[in-house]
């Protein structure tokens, strides 16, 4: 281990033990803060335990299921929307991206739409779907299609002149110009675009769950604070960081297997 | 054209007549001048300044904490290397997740709401200022310090306007993070605004005020992001310190 790796985890270490220890501090140690609305480190800790040691996967219990259930619900609505988002991104993408006409027509409402953030389409989806997956579904795709669709029309927009007239030259057709020019030189800018979308559908997932929703992490939490139960609150906020960072660092794996080409 | 070949339940997507007339409806008579019967008691440009001036005000807040934190951290590199962990810790937890805990200490109002902006967006501007920083020419820093200037001067008269064109981005992009966190917070705990007009009107299921209430949105996410690109075309926000691109 290199000396400035040494530092690093030390520095690491003495920066979340310090912050662990004033929290400790503040709530147990000296009873500073209500541990009502602020628990200690250690009542976090336990409620992390507790929940995710659940037996009950997804019945019983407060929640109607473990710590690992109720993120197993949720996880399965974001990989189903995350899946339409990409299918519906890349092939709308692909149908703007390689027409100049349709791009001009379209990118002024398209700049207004993508500003409208997910969680207002709730009240929508609500009326539409009423209290059903479809709803959650739909909130998520609203969010998570935007990177994926911005990012393939970009990347392919960016493809280098040069390589499309070499294929026409070579005597390719238009659908072949599509897929394998086209669609292969914008690939690392649509695979940034599924990882950009993958965070927001993990977002848009628990707003939805926190608004209109019986199970999954966000209900969870949502529900820990009607009852008042602070550890589990910030329990489920982890859990959801936690989720997060995952699902990125998996993205960055992948990335890196499968545009190897590009290693500088 | 959906409802003119009878595709879709009228009642699901109201024509576009109707959303126009309800939009009418909502900006100049009933909810929009004075009364607002049925949405608090104000009309759409009350919501929308409402919650214009949320954001705003949860955006100056979250600024005057991440920019002047993000710039000790690139001075000085302990505090970097000290404070780094837990912004890290802290980073991944999405600003909404936030809410109910904003709830739980702050009651519902705009408390909460401004709570859960600053503390879902601190984080991204405090990171983004840091290597905004840094990103300053160090070029320009050695030939500031040989020509005599003091750390204070080279930091507030070349650092600074160096790092202005990164740092600008970083901004634009944190408010847009705000003015997506506005929305969920005011559909949640709040009593005024766009996200409780549109929430209110999905109550009464009535869909036209609802499509009206995300247009506004969108519109006014639109035009603060096209404010700030117009500032940064200023030139002391995206020619940095020597004037030229």
């Amino acid at each position: 281990m290199t000396q400035s790796r040494l530092q690093g985890m030390l520095w690491t270490a003495a920066s979340l033990g310090g912050f662990l220890t004033i929290w400790w501090l503040v709530t147990d140690g000296l009873g500073i803060a209500n541990t009502l609305l602020l628990p200690s480190p250690v009542a976090v800790a336990e409620s992390i335990v507790h929940l995710a040691a659940s037996p009950h996967l997804f019945s019983g219990d407060l929640y109607g299921g473990s710590l690992i259930g109720n993120v197993l619900i949720s996880l399965g609505r974001v990989l189903a929307g995350f899946a339409i988002s990409a299918v519906a991104g890349i092939a709308l993408g692909l149908l703007i991206g390689t027409s100049p006409t349709l791009f001009a027509l379209s990118d002024p409402a398209l700049q207004l739409a993508r500003q409208i953030p997910p969680i207002s389409y709730i009240p929508l989806a609500l009326i539409w779907f009423g209290l059903t997956e479809t709803s959650i579904i739909f909130i998520i795709v609203a969010g998570a299609f935007w990177p994926i669709f911005l990012n393939t029309v970009a990347g392919i927009q960016a493809t280098q002149p040069v390589l499309v007239r070499a294929a026409s030259t070579l005597g390719a057709t238009r659908q072949q110009l599509v897929l394998r020019v086209y669609l292969a030189s914008a690939l690392p800018q649509i695979f940034t675009g599924l990882r950009l979308s993958f965070g927001l559908a993990w977002s848009a997932v628990v707003a939805a769950e926190l608004i209109g929703s019986s199970a999954g992490i966000g209900y969870l939490v949502m529900h820990a604070r009607l009852i008042i139960a602070t550890p589990d609150v910030i329990a489920g906020m982890l859990a959801i960081g936690a989720m997060g960072v995952v699902a990125d660092m998996a993205f960055v794996a992948a990335e890196r297997r499968i545009f190897v080409y590009r290693r500088r | 054209m959906t409802s003119g070949l009878r595709l879709i339940n009228p009642e699901f997507l109201p024509d576009p007549k109707a959303t126009l007339a309800a939009m009418i409806g909502l900006v100049t008579t009933g909810p929009i001048v004075g009364s607002g019967a049925g949405y608090g008691g104000a009309n759409l440009l009350g919501h929308a300044l409402t919650s214009a001036t949320r954001v705003t005000l949860g955006f100056l807040i979250v600024v005057s904490i991440a920019l002047p934190l993000g710039l000790l951290m690139a001075a000085v590199p302990a505090v970097e290397r000290l404070l780094n962990p837990i912004v890290q810790l802290l980073r991944p937890i999405p600003p909404i997740a936030w809410t109910p805990l904003a709830i739980l200490w702050f009651g519902t109002g705009i408390e909460a709401v401004l709570f859960a902006i600053t503390i879902g967006v601190v984080w991204p501007l405090v990171i983004s200022t840091v290597a905004g920083v840094s990103s300053a020419s160090k070029v320009l820093i050695r030939a500031a310090a040989a020509l005599g200037a003091s750390p204070l001067q080279i930091y507030a008269r070349v650092v600074f306007p160096a790092s202005m064109p990164y740092l600008f981005t970083g901004l634009r992009l944190a408010f847009g993070m705000a003015w997506w966190m506005i929305i969920p917070a005011e559909l949640i705990a709040a009593e005024k605004g766009l996200g409780y007009l549109i929430l209110r009107a999905q109550d009464n299921q009535n869909t036209a005020d609802v499509i009206v209430g995300i247009v506004a949105i969108a519109v006014v996410g639109f035009l603060f992001d096209w404010l700030f690109r117009r500032l940064q075309r200023w030139r002391y926000f995206s020619t940095g310190v020597t004037g030229s691109r």
